[in-house]
Formats: C-alpha cells, sequence, structure tokens
C-alpha cells in the first residue's frame, strides 16, 4: 500500500465531481453523451461507513455517561464533607482545590462521552440515510441507462442523421431519470461529507477537552495535572479561557521529562512557591513555549504573588466572553458582527498601529498570536522590561515597535503598508512556530471546496491551542484588491473565533468561512478566505 | 461582556453628531471652517471628469461638469466615509454615486485604496458637501459599551467630535466631518 489517493477517494472529491456531473446531465444533447455521463456518476463509490458499527460505539460511550456521573457524585461528597487545609501533590496544590478540580474533570469526562456518543449517533443517522439516497439515485440512473439502450458506434451515427421523435422522446424521459439520480447521489455525497466532517471536529474537541490527561509526565502527580488543566482566567468564561491549551499540556509535560535532574528541581522548586494555580500554570505555559528554566525563574519572580487578574491582564491577549457565541446579528452599514468584543490592556487595544492607522494586519496578527502562546513574550509588551509595570501608552509604544520589527522581518511595504504571503510564511515561521512546536505551511484556499477541505485541520489545530493565521480579501467591481490579514484563535461547535488586528475578536460559522461570510469578522469588502497557514505536527 | 461593537447607522450616527453641535442646518456651512487647500490634489479621471482630494476644499466648476471628491480610504484599516447630512443642495449639485479605487496590491493590509463621491454640477450657485469619516472604532452611540468613551487609544478623542485634519490616516485623529464648498458657474 503505497497510500495514493485515487481522485475520487475523499469525500471532498465525490461531492464536487457529482456537483459537476448534477450541472452538465440536464444539458446532455446526444445518447451518447448522457450515456458517458450517467456512467461517470456510476463510477462514483456509494457514502462509505457502517452505521451499525458506528451506532454500537456510540452506545459505549453512551455506557460511561453514568459511571462518569457516579464518580463525579461521588468526588462531591468528599467535597462538601469539609476538608481540612492540607496540602498536596508535588506542587502543593490545596486539597479542597484539587478535589474541586477532580469533581469538574468528572463533569468533563461525563460531557466528553456524552458529546462523542452525540457525535457518533449522529452519523451513523447521517451516513445511514445518505447511503440509502445514494441507492435510490444509483437505481434511476441505471433505469436511464436501460431506456437509452447501449451506445452508438460511429458508423450507426453516420447511418441514421435523422433522430426520430421516438428517440428524442427516450433521450428527454432517459435524461429526466439521470437528472433526479445524480441529484439524489449528490444530495447523498454532500450529506455525506458534511456529516463526517461534523464528527470529525466533534470528536477531536472532546479529545482536546480530555485535558488532564495531556500532560504525561512522571514528575507530576495525578492532583497537579488535575489543577494545572483545570486552571482559567479570571474574567471571561472559564471554559474558553484556560491557561494551558491542550497544546500547552502536551508539551510542557514533555519538556518536565526532558528537563536534567537540577532543572527539574527548580521548576518543582518554582512550581511549588507559586502564589495561586495560575501562576503555577503560567509557569508551565512558559516551559512550553520553549523557555528555559533560567528564563522561566526570572519570569517566576516578575509575576509572583500578582493576583490572578493582574495575570490574566498581563499574560493573555485575549479573553472570551461567555456571551460572545450569541448572535446578534450584523451591521447593516459595514456587514460585520455586532456582537465583537474589543481586546485591550488596560484600555489600549491590541490593535494594529495601536489605533488601527497602520497597514500592520500580517504583523500585528503574528505578534499578538505569539503573545497568546508565550506569556513570557506577552509580559514583555505588557509590563515592560521590569514586567512590573501597568501603563497603557508605555504598552502601546512596545506593542507598535514590535510589530513594525515583525513588518520589517517580513519585508513588508514601506510606511509600515503590507505584506505579502511570502514574507508572512516567513514571520509565522520565525515568532510563533518556536512557542508552537509545529512549523506554518501555506494553503491557498480560494475556492469553497478548498475551504472545507482544510477545515478539519483547522479545527485541530485551534483545538490543541495553535493558532491558525489566516488571510482574507475582496475585490471591487473595477477589480481592486483588498487584502487582509487574521487569525483563527478558536473554536466552538461549528463556530470559528477570528482575532482581527483592529484589536478585536468576534465568532464567525464555518458557513460562512466556506461561502464567503468572512465580513462578519472585518467589514463587507473582505468577505473570503483566501490562504490559511496551518501547523504542520 | 465588557466592550463591545455598538456601531450606530449612518442616520443615527448622524443625529447624535448634530446633537453635539457639530453641524449646522444652513446647508451652506460647515463647523469647522472648511480650509482652503492646494490645487495640488487636481486630476482628470479616465472618464473625462475631474477629481479632488482633501487638501482643495473650496472648488469651483462648470454647469455640467462632472466631479468626484476622492479621499484615501482603505478597507483594510476599518475605515468608513459617509455623504452626511445636510446634503448638498439638489438644485446645484447631484450625487451619482460612490465607488472605491485601490493600487490593486497583492499584500495584506496595503492601504493604497481611495473613495469617490461622484457628483455633475447642474446648476449655478453654492452648497456644500460634508464628509464624515470614522476611523477605526469610532462613530459609535452612548451606552455603557460605547465605545466613543473608550476611544481607540488612552489619548484618544473621548467622542466622534468633528475635527478637521490633513490626513485622515494619521495616528491620534478622530473622526472627523471633511467640508467642501462648490460653486458651480
Amino acid at each position: 500500500m503505497t497510500g495514493f489517493l485515487g481522485p475520487l477517494d475523499s469525500p471532498a472529491a465525490r461531492r464536487s465531481w457529482l456537483a459537476g456531473l448534477r450541472d452538465s446531465i440536464p444539458k446532455a444533447t446526444s445518447k451518447n453523451d448522457l450515456l458517458d455521463r450517467i456512467d461517470g456518476a456510476l463510477f462514483v463509490p456509494a457514502p462509505q461507513g457502517d452505521p451499525a458499527t458506528l451506532e454500537a460505539l456510540g452506545k459505549r460511550y453512551r455506557g460511561q455517561v453514568d459511571k462518569a456521573g457516579d464518580l463525579h457524585d461521588r468526588v462531591n461528597k468528599v467535597a462538601r464533607k469539609g476538608l481540612p487545609e492540607v496540602w498536596t501533590g508535588k506542587t502543593s496544590v490545596l486539597a479542597a482545590d484539587g478535589v474541586a478540580a477532580a469533581a469538574r474533570a468528572a463533569t468533563d469526562m461525563a460531557e466528553a462521552f456524552d458529546g462523542g456518543a452525540k457525535a457518533l449517533y449522529a452519523l451513523a443517522d447521517a451516513l445511514g440515510h445518505a447511503q440509502r439516497q445514494d441507492a435510490d439515485g444509483r437505481a434511476r440512473l441505471e433505469q436511464a441507462k436501460r431506456q437509452l439502450g447501449p451506445k452508438e458506434g460511429f458508423f450507426d451515427i453516420v447511418d441514421r442523421m435523422i433522430e426520430t421523435d421516438e428517440e428524442k422522446q427516450a433521450l428527454v424521459s432517459a435524461r429526466s431519470a439521470a437528472t433526479e439520480g445524480v441529484d439524489l447521489m449528490h444530495k447523498a455525497a454532500v450529506a455525506a461529507d458534511d456529516a463526517v466532517r461534523a464528527a470529525t471536529r466533534d470528536l477531536n474537541k472532546w479529545a482536546a477537552e480530555a485535558r488532564a490527561g495531556k500532560l504525561r509526565t512522571g514528575g507530576l502527580s495525578a492532583v497537579d495535572r488535575l489543577m494545572l488543566a483545570d486552571t482559567s482566567g479570571k474574567a471571561g468564561a472559564a471554559e474558553y479561557n484556560e491557561i494551558l491549551t491542550a497544546g500547552d499540556l502536551e508539551r510542557s509535560g514533555r519538556a518536565m521529562d526532558r528537563l536534567p535532574a537540577a532543572d527539574r528541581a527548580r521548576m518543582d522548586q518554582l512550581l511549588a512557591g507559586a502564589g495561586s494555580p495560575q501562576e503555577k500554570a503560567y509557569l508551565m505555559k512558559a516551559l512550553a513555549a520553549g523557555h528555559s528554566v533560567d528564563d522561566i525563574e526570572t519570569f517566576g519572580r516578575k509575576i509572583h504573588g500578582k493576583d490572578p487578574a493582574w495575570l490574566q491582564q498581563h499574560l493573555s491577549p485575549i479573553v472570551t466572553q461567555g456571551d460572545s457565541l450569541k448572535d446578534e446579528g450584523v451591521d447593516a452599514g459595514s456587514g460585520a458582527n455586532v456582537n465583537t468584543d474589543l481586546q485591550s490592556f488596560r484600555g489600549q487595544q491590541w490593535a494594529q498601529g495601536g489605533d488601527g492607522r497602520e497597514g500592520t494586519c500580517v504583523a500585528s496578527s503574528t505578534v499578538t498570536a505569539r503573545a497568546m502562546v508565550d506569556p513570557v513574550y506577552a509580559l514583555s509588551l505588557t509590563g515592560g522590561p521590569s514586567g512590573q509595570e501597568n501603563d497603557p501608552a508605555a504598552f502601546r509604544r512596545r506593542l507598535v515597535d514590535e510589530q513594525h520589527r515583525v513588518h520589517t522581518e517580513g519585508h513588508g511595504g514601506a510606511n509600515w503598508d503590507g505584506m505579502v504571503l511570502e514574507g508572512k510564511t516567513e514571520v509565522v515561521n520565525k515568532e510563533i512556530s518556536p512557542e508552537t512546536g509545529s512549523a506554518y505551511e501555506l494553503h491557498e484556499v480560494k475556492s469553497a471546496d478548498a475551504r472545507r477541505n482544510v477545515l478539519p485541520e483547522i479545527e485541530k489545530a485551534v483545538a490543541e491551542g495553535r493558532p491558525v493565521p489566516i488571510g482574507v480579501e475582496g475585490y471591487e467591481a473595477d477589480g481592486t484588491r483588498h487584502g487582509h490579514a487574521m487569525m483563527i484563535i478558536g473554536q466552538e461547535g461549528d463556530k470559528l473565533e477570528i482575532y482581527n488586528p483592529w484589536g478585536q475578536t468576534t465568532w464567525v460559522s464555518e458557513d460562512d468561512f466556506v461561502n464567503g461570510g468572512m465580513a462578519k469578522a472585518s467589514n463587507s469588502q473582505l468577505p473570503d478566505a483566501y490562504a490559511v497557514h496551518l501547523p504542520q505536527d | 461582556m465588557t466592550s463591545r461593537t455598538t456601531r450606530l447607522a449612518p442616520a443615527a450616527l448622524l443625529a447624535l453628531l448634530a446633537l453635539t453641535g457639530c453641524g449646522t442646518d444652513d446647508g451652506t456651512t460647515g463647523a469647522p471652517t472648511p480650509t482652503v487647500g492646494s490645487t495640488s490634489s487636481v486630476r482628470a479621471t479616465p472618464s473625462g471628469g475631474t477629481e479632488y482630494g482633501t487638501e482643495r476644499r473650496d472648488i469651483t466648476v462648470r454647469p455640467g461638469e462632472r466631479f468626484s471628491l476622492t479621499v484615501p480610504s482603505a478597507p483594510t484599516l476599518g475605515e468608513h466615509w459617509y455623504l452626511a447630512d445636510p446634503r448638498p443642495d439638489k438644485a446645484v449639485l447631484a450625487h451619482r454615486g460612490e465607488h472605491t479605487t485601490g493600487d490593486r496590491s497583492e499584500a495584506d493590509g496595503s492601504t493604497g485604496s481611495t473613495r469617490s463621491f461622484d457628483f455633475t454640477a447642474l446648476a449655478r450657485g453654492r452648497t456644500t458637501v460634508r464628509l464624515l469619516h470614522c476611523p477605526l472604532h469610532t462613530c459609535t452611540g452612548p451606552g455603557p459599551d460605547d465605545r466613543s468613551t473608550l476611544g481607540p487609544s488612552p489619548s484618544g478623542p473621548p467622542s466622534p467630535y468633528p475635527t478637521l485634519t490633513a490626513d485622515p490616516h494619521a495616528h491620534g485623529a478622530g473622526a472627523g466631518y471633511y467640508v467642501f464648498t462648490i460653486t458651480v458657474r
């Protein structure tokens, strides 16, 4: 097996192939032409997968929900007994906090099993329906073939230049049956493709949500791992603002295991001495971003004893509000989502040029993305060299200086005006990749099919905490192009969270991403996603 | 949610600005007084009309002449331009429409495009054209989530008070009217 994929091996290719035939079969002008197109449709394999197996798997997942629920109830009982103020774990976790985290983890586990079961049931249902619809379509195509009879050879056609009324009628009737048939097959292919994508997206998401298990290091106790995975920033919804992403948990666990013994002891000491679970989580995030223990010690001194609100303000550029997913419609004038959140440090937005007046969207989205994945870098911008500053004006100067540095690094235009894709590839790889451990590769996605095809990779990347740079564009009637750079930073259900370097975030649907609805994240002159940079594993 | 966009429809926005005493309703003057600029921003358009930039605010045209007021406007910067009330005297000028032209750059973030407001001079007389420039995160309404009380920068303007600036893309420039006096003779 070489791994070679035929032209119709992917659901997206089958969907696209059948879409072409759905358009061309009604226009077939001759018997042979129609027969060729019918054969082209029948050549496409039926939607693959066994609904019964999927349903059985869903049933097994559902069976685990009650077990996780029981576990939650038992842990809750312990919590209610009134735990003494004792410390546990290698990093000194308050026992009561550990038990509370365990209860939340049990709930998360139950939700993950339930979500996984729902995803599998939905896929089984959709696949079963699509297979039946596909079979109906094939039956009609076979019927059309029978009506037409065998293909005519060259001499048959020459011998009979004039088509009889009966033959014309037979062609019309067969074309009608074939049109219905290919339409059913296309609908089945679309339904199967969409169902597979939705299930992949949901299962990936639930897998990423199994957070405590990502932190695989022998050096930390189970309660340490639970607490680190459970810790969120103070503002915003806890489930959208976890400090350590799934990717951070994996990378920090690996980094802990690779540390020499002396460094390992220093790291343990740093964690044990941290003033809050948030402080501890940011230390681990710094480790995940690839910093040395020396750097983390310096960073640790700067943030030691700060309250969770200060830590979030200085170390997490983006806060996702609980109501940010609510659809409040679009602004009639600009086409942008009404429900949009500003992202600021003490009133100063994380915006290109500081106030949106410079064409450094590529550099600016890159700087913010790096600050999202690296708290040491974020603090250098917000808190300055000492890490203790709170001045938004000074933050603005440092932010803009950094945007200019990255703009220059990517050979951006004079007067801080624009950057082409080659430069963007260079800066995202120089600035973000070292922190996330994944190189970025450019994918041009100028068609709906191309955008649909990259969605699973986008979903997986952002679920693991790796931002995905996205280019959007729009054209005026005279051909004038407008291009803008943004960042996909989150995913929830069929929604993608977008950071726009105008200093704001909002959510768009995956359908918006695929079908030219990106204006919701900027304005109506920038509707189409045309390029994404995907992290490579 | 602590800081939500509350963009106003242009009509509501203009009503708000009128309440702040930022405009007059006699249709002939703008506030503050327009600056008479140089002629360096005048050029012919391919369609045979004349195009005026932001540097020249006193413009004289002939009856029947087609002309455009062209302002720097980059969708990638999140800014908007509106033809503001009071509209120009319909007996003197006809507003033909608006269009955007760019530098055809392939670079993301390129700011080299312009927005043109196209007019035809109808009959002798004098009128004003008021263009409202709303940079990113300005032109918002009152309320607890009002961006106008936040400003796009710590030192930014507290409200979309109309000010004239030579360069719409200058840092710190807030929302403002660009008032053009058009004489047809």
